[in-house]
This record gives C-alpha cells, structure tokens and sequence, in this order.
C-alpha cells in the first residue's frame, strides 16, 4: 500500500511538472514570406558560388588545376552569379 | 518503481501523440502558440522517457526479480558494469533504449532550434506582427522591407533552414517516437512482473555479452541508427514544405554525419567483439544482422558523397533525398531482422510477435516517402547538367554507383533465405563466398574512386590537369603493388589492395602538401612558418575537406587490414604439457593448466608460452568459462597484436580420448590496422563536423577571397 502511494504521488507530481512545461512559454516563430524565402534562396545560391569561386581560385594556386582547367571554371561560375544575380534585382 | 515506469512510458506516449496531432494543426492553421505547446510536448517526451530508464535500470540494480526482464536476463553475481548492459540485452529493454535515444535525439534537435531562434530575428512572424498592429495604426508601423536580423553570415546559415523546418520535423519525429512508444507500452513492456512465483535468482546476461565491447556496441549502433530519424525528418519536411534554397540540406548532412559517425563506431566495436570473443579468427562473416547495420550504412556514405553534388551544383536531388529516406528505412528494416528473428544470426534476439508491427511501420514510411517525392517532385529540379564524364561530378557519381550496387548485392544475399524459403520452401543461404566474390572487387574499385574523385575539376577536366595530378599517385601505386607480389604476396586481391591504398594515400598526402605550400607561400604558417602550422591551418579553414581526407586515411587503414586477412594461417591441436605447435613465425608452447572459479563463472585456463627463433616473446593465456546462471560456456580468447600480424589462441574445449586441451591458433597479418583505421575514421569524422575557422590576413582563405574579389567585382558591373 505504501509503495503504491508512493508511486501515484511520483505520477501525480511527474504529470503535473509536464503539464506546467507544456501550458508556460512563448510562441513559435514562423518562416518568411515566400517572396523573402525565394529571395534567401537567391543569396545562398550566390554565396555557394563564391564559395566555389573561392575554392577553385585555390586549387589553381596549388597547383591542382591547370590554366584551361581554371579559366573554364572561372568563366562558367562568373557566368552563373551574373545570373542569380538579375534574378535577384528582378525579384527586389 | 515498476509501477511508475509504467507510467512514464504511457505518458511519453500521450505527450508525443500531443505533439503530432497539435503540430500538424499547429501549421495547418498557422496557430503559433499551438506548435510552441507540440514542440515543447516533443521536448517533453525525453525527460519522461529518461523516468522509465531510470526506473528499469533501478529494477535491475535492485534485483528486482518480480519484473519479468529483471529475471529473464539479470543475475545477483553480475557486475555493476554488465547490469547496465542489460538495459539493452534483450527485447523489451532494448526497444525501451532505442526509444529513449530517439527522444534524446529530438530533444536536442528542438533544443538547438530554441536557441537558434534567439539568435535569429523572423523575417515576418505573423503572430508578433499582427499582435503588434492590433494596438497602433497599421500606417505608423514601420514595415520591414528586408530581413531584420542585420546579420547577414547567420541569415544565410543552415541555423535558420533548422529552425523553419523544426517544427514540421518535430512532428515526423513525434510520429516515429509514436510508434516505438506503442511498443514499449503494449507490445514489449519492459515492465511486465512474472506471472508465477519471484525466482530467488535471475538467468543472467548472455556470456556473449559480458565483454567490455558490447557494454559499448550496441548503444553505438543504436545512436547511429536511431540518429538517421533526424536527417529524415528534415529532409522529409523539407521536401513537404518546398523549402526554398539549399541550406535544408546541409542541416540533413550535418545530421546524417553524426549518426554516420556513431554507426561506424558501432559497425567496429561489433566487428572487434566477435573478433575478440566469437574465437573464431575473424571480424566479420556478412552475418544478416551484421549487414543490417551495413545497409544504412552504405546509403548514408553515398548521401554524404552525392551531397556535395547539390550543395556546389544544384545536381542530384531527388537522388539525395531518396538516400536519405533509403538509409532511414534501411535503419529500420535493420532493426526488424534483428527483433523479429527473420533471419537466423548469432546476434539476433529471439524470435517474438513484434514483427507484424515493424513491416506496417515500414509501410506507412515508405508510403509517406513516396506520397511526398510525388507531390513534390518537380520542387527537386536539377539546376545544372552533367558536362563532362571526366569530372568531380561523375567521380561522385560512380561512387554513388558503386555504393548501391553494394547495397543492393548485400540487400539480397540477406533477405535471399527468406525469399527462397517463400518460393521453394526451403530456407536457403548464400554464404559468404556470394558476399565476397561480389563485395571484393566493388570495394577495390570504390578504393579506386576515393582516389581519383578529389583530384578531377568540377565540371571537366583537361588531358593536362590529369597527368599533372595522376603520375606520382600512379607510380607509387604500381611501385607498391609489385614491391607486395615481391614481398611474397601471392593472392591478387591483396596486391591489388595494397596498390591501390599506394595510389590512394599519395594523393591525399599531395593535397595536403599542395594545400600546405600555398599558405606557407603566403606567409601563412604561424610565427614558425613551418609545415605543422601550415597544414594545421589548411585543416582547420576546411575541416570538411581535410577531415573528409582523414576520413579517407582511415578507410584505407581498414582496407589494408582486411587485405591482410588474405594471408591469414591457422593450425590446431591437442596440447598436452610441454607440446608445440608452429604458426606463422611463432612457436607454441604449452606450459601449464589451471583452473579458477567465482561467484560468476568457473574457468578453465592454458598458459602458452610463445617463442620466435628460439628465443622468448610472451606468455598467452587462452580460457573457457562456464558461466552459473545461464549455464553456458564461453571462449576467452588470448591476442598478442603487433602493427605487423596478430597470434590469436582460443582454447577450444579438451579432447574427448585424452583430456588434453585443444588449442586453435590463427595468425593473422596487419589485423590491428582495421582497428587503428577506425579510430582514424572517427576522428577524421569529428573534424569534418567542426566549423571551419576563418582565415585572416595572408591566409589562404584569405587569398582565395582576394582572388574571388575580382570576379565577383566583374560580375557586378
């Protein structure tokens, strides 16, 4: 009998400590407008070139890529933020 | 206590049940106090499934024999250690494990989002901003034309993909925690008491697993398997929300790479117990539940290579997210062989009725897979086309290739005797001649391909550019392979093994040195200007790359190792006092015989002196123990390891005529290499996960920046 008031006091006390976290705290936030969040789309694609820009601009320093190699990259990344980045002027 | 972790696990069960439903109305109505209630239902659910944990592992401590589990796989004499190790020794406590890892998984997955979102201002939060509006003129308002946090690093960080996708995620992780909860409560409790009279003693743990290894193994495993539910759920929500941009994915890889770390801990140690206690000279045996942690496995390296394909160029994208989806089912199909006892193994629990309930959760997942890859198909266009077939992204694609073709080959050759026990009623079963003669020559390939990948430019790659980088690698390549044959290597998988791993290192060394002179060129190498600090900084300014290398060292420490066991010898023999035995460059010799026996276990103990050209090396101690409670005895094998081969003696009973002891002697070559390649693994692993550090000064990120300011500036005007 003991050990079983023990133990409804223990579930008592565990659903209320629950049920007090659950009913506290403020509310979520939600995610941009669709607008916003294709235009956040368009600055990370712009960042993941120049990443690329940059890592390929390291790999000619090192001596990995040779002239050709680096110059076609250069031009084809170039090319692909030119194009973000009018996407991007015509969605401002 | 009993009693309360009873209701510990049916109140997690009503919290997460809360969490799905109140999320999913949540977003449907876009209630934002309602999906702040579900996600904190779904953080909820850890701390009350931890009660229940906390409970058993009370239960077993106290040896409370009234619990069926208790009885069923504890004893009195058990070490304090391997009492914990029963909490996921058998079915119900393992599955009580499993989901208590789940739900710790989704708390610090809610956990991270809460923080996250502190740090990043919404760029419109509905909520706040009509609340806002209700008590002042909407026209005084200043409306936010662009994002509000000011930082523009953390806006374009994966920080906010995971806080957007959290509360979708969080319901996919609630439905899954659901689904495990309703086993724990109504199909495998672990809290049923005995229906007939308390024993005064219990079964005991398994003697297979009173090793340290599986104190550490199987909670390895579980966090590797378990932890692919949360790359999942992003991917899933993702995919369902459309999310825009690319960043969701690098939160699925940040996520994937954990639990892929965690599983190839797990995978080894597994590998390292049955080396160390199955006494059978070998690591691995393509035993099904051993491929069932494999199989995930695979997919999730494939997601980790093809990855890259779509964060740098867009490609591959309904690839990466059917591998990812592919490694969480894979995950759980895993977990059924091993449950349901689908499949004869020597590490599978027993047979039980939980398998009805694992195939419909395996149903509905796929069709959830499926319903979203269909309705949400074209969100996953490709951006770019592959341009030329010698290049970084076909290299890639070969991997992935190779890597399914494996998973595939592994795949059936595991369901193969179910499969031909339903056509011709007979359980058939391929062996491991069908894994190997398929495996060995793809896994030499793949060893191929981590070679040559790194060293091809992204979208094509000129004549020039691939003599300049493939030379040196070749010729080391060759030069190793012949120097192997020379060095008495018979067997041309080994050569072809030690070859490649030639080829391999050495590109990966050029990386490094190439990446290295840069910075030192540049004055980068610290105030020693030396190669340490260069190399140092290279690492740490791409620790995605450089650990995906060390990565790479790791693997082929591993493939080395397992080369080696194509050299293996084994002898056996009746060992009576004083006798011998010769195996590899060693002499045995029998020297003593003993006996001992405690509370737990009675032994049984040769003591070998080993010798090598006449003169003394060490003494071995190969053993038998009969274990009391379960009445089972056990091998305890003896293991001298050296960075060259490994003498490993497994007393092997007494000879039925003579009395005498039988010893079974393996040696096996370049085995600690498997073990070393996988700490490397582990820690190369580690490093890929750290954030790169910025560079400064004349550094190479540096230079990198300057040189990329040029274009960038070109593209602008």
């Amino acid at each position: 009998m003991g050990t079983g008031l023990v133990a409804a006091f223990a579930c008592v006390f565990l659903t209320a400590m629950v049920a007090y976290f659950l009913l506290t705290g403020g509310e979520a936030q939600l995610e941009d407008s669709p607008r916003e969040a294709e235009l956040r789309a368009l600055r990370e694609r712009k960042r993941t070139i120049y990443d690329n820009l940059r890592d390929l601009h390291f790999e000619f320093l090192a001596g990995k890529l040779g002239e050709e190699d680096y110059r076609r990259g250069r031009g084809a990344l170039e090319q692909e933020a030119a194009q973000v980045t009018r996407k991007m002027e015509g969605r401002a | 206590m009993q009693l309360f972790g009873s209701f510990a696990i049916l109140l997690a069960l009503v919290l997460a049940g809360y969490g799905v439903l109140a999320g999913i109305f949540g977003l449907a109505r876009r209630d934002t106090r309602l999906i702040a209630s579900a996600q904190r239902a779904a953080m909820a659910v850890f701390p009350v499934v931890t009660v229940a944990v906390v409970c058993l592992v009370g239960l077993i401590l106290r040896n409370d024999f009234t619990v069926a589990y208790v009885a069923e796989h504890s004893n009195r004499a058990l070490p304090f250690y391997y009492k914990i190790a029963v909490l996921w020794s058998g079915q119900e406590g393992s599955l009580l494990f499993w989901t208590w890892l789940l739900s710790g998984y989704a708390f610090i997955a809610l956990l991270g989002a809460r923080r996250k979102a502190r740090g990043i201002a919404p760029a419109t939060a509905p909520g706040n901003l009509a609340a806002a509006t209700a008590g002042a003129g909407a026209a005084a308002l200043p409306v936010p034309a662009t994002r509000a946090a000011t930082d523009e690093e953390e806006a374009l960080s994966p920080r906010l993909a995971h806080r957007n996708l959290m509360p979708l995620a969080a319901v996919i992780l609630g439905a899954i925690e659901c689904f495990f909860l309703l086993l724990n409560n109504f199909a495998a409790s672990p809290f049923v008491t005995l229906p007939v009279a308390t024993p005064p003693d219990g079964n005991g743990l398994n003697p297979l697993l009173q090793y340290a290894q599986m104190v550490i193994h199987p909670p390895m495993l579980y966090l590797g398997y378990v932890g692919f539910s949360v790359p999942f759920a992003f991917c899933l929500a993702a995919l369902i929300k459309r999310y825009p941009g690319d960043r969701w994915i690098h939160v699925t890889r940040r996520w994937t790479m954990v639990a892929w770390l965690f599983l190839t801990i797990g995978i080894v140690l597994g590998g390292n117990w049955a080396y160390r206690v199955l006494g059978w000279g070998g690591y691995w045996a393509w035993d099904p539940v051993e491929n069932a942690a494999f199989l995930p496995w695979l997919t999730a390296t494939a997601f980790l290579h093809s990855v890259m394909m779509q964060e740098k160029r867009g490609m591959l994208k309904v690839w990466n997210v059917w591998l990812v989806f592919a490694t969480f089912l894979l995950a759980v199909f895993g977990d059924f062989i091993t449950r349901t006892g689908l499949v004869a193994s020597v590490h599978a629990f027993a047979q039980s009725n939980i398998g009805p309930w694992f195939v419909v959760f395996f149903i509905v997942a796929l069709l959830v897979c499926g319903w979203a890859y269909f309705r949400n198909r074209d969100f996953l266009k490709s951006e770019n086309a592959l341009e030329s077939t010698v290049s970084r992204e076909s290299g890639f694609l070969f991997n992935n290739f190779i890597l399914l073709v494996i998973t595939f080959a592994v795949l059936w050759g595991t369901v193969f005797p179910v499969v031909s026990e339903w056509v011709e009623g007979q359980k058939i079963d391929v062996g491991r001649v069908f894994f190997d003669r398929i495996n060995v020559p793809l896994f030499l390939f793949l060893l191929f391909l981590t070679g040559v990948g790194p060293l091809l430019a992204w979208r094509r790659t000129s004549l020039n550019s691939l003599k300049r980088n493939f030379t040196a690698p070749a010729v080391v390549g060759v030069l190793v392979a012949v120097a192997s044959l020379l060095g008495g290597v018979r067997d041309p998988y080994p050569i072809v093994c030690f070859g490649l791993a030639g080829f391999v290192l050495t590109t990966i060394a050029m990386e490094f040195t190439r990446g290295a002179s840069v910075i030192r060129r540049r004055g980068g190498g610290g105030v020693l200007g030396g190669w340490p600090a260069a190399l140092t900084q290279l690492t740490l300014r791409n620790t995605r790359r450089y650990g995906g290398y060390i990565v790479h060292v790791g693997i082929i420490l591993i493939a080395i190792g397992i080369a080696g066991s194509g050299l293996n010898q084994q002898a056996q023999g009746a060992m009576p006092y004083h006798a011998q035995m010769r195996i590899g460059p060693y002499t045995l010799v029998s020297e003593n015989y003993t006996q001992n026996d405690n509370a737990n276990y009675a032994s049984n103990s040769l003591e070998v002196a080993v010798e090598r050209g006449g003169q003394y090396v060490t003494t071995m101690y190969p053993a038998r123990r009969f274990y009391k409670a379960s009445n089972q005895d056990q091998s305890m094998v003896a293991i001298r390891s050296t960075p060259l081969a490994d003498l490993y003696l497994v007393y092997a009973g007494n000879d039925p005529n003579s009395g005498d002891p039988i010893l079974h002697a393996y040696w096996n070559p370049l085995m600690v290499w498997i073990w070393i390649g996988a700490i490397v693994t582990a820690l190369g692993t580690l490093l890929a996960m750290l954030p790169n550090r910025r560079p400064s000064g004349g550094a190479p990120g540096g230079i990198a920046a300057k040189a990329a300011a040029a274009p960038v500036e070109e593209v602008h005007a």
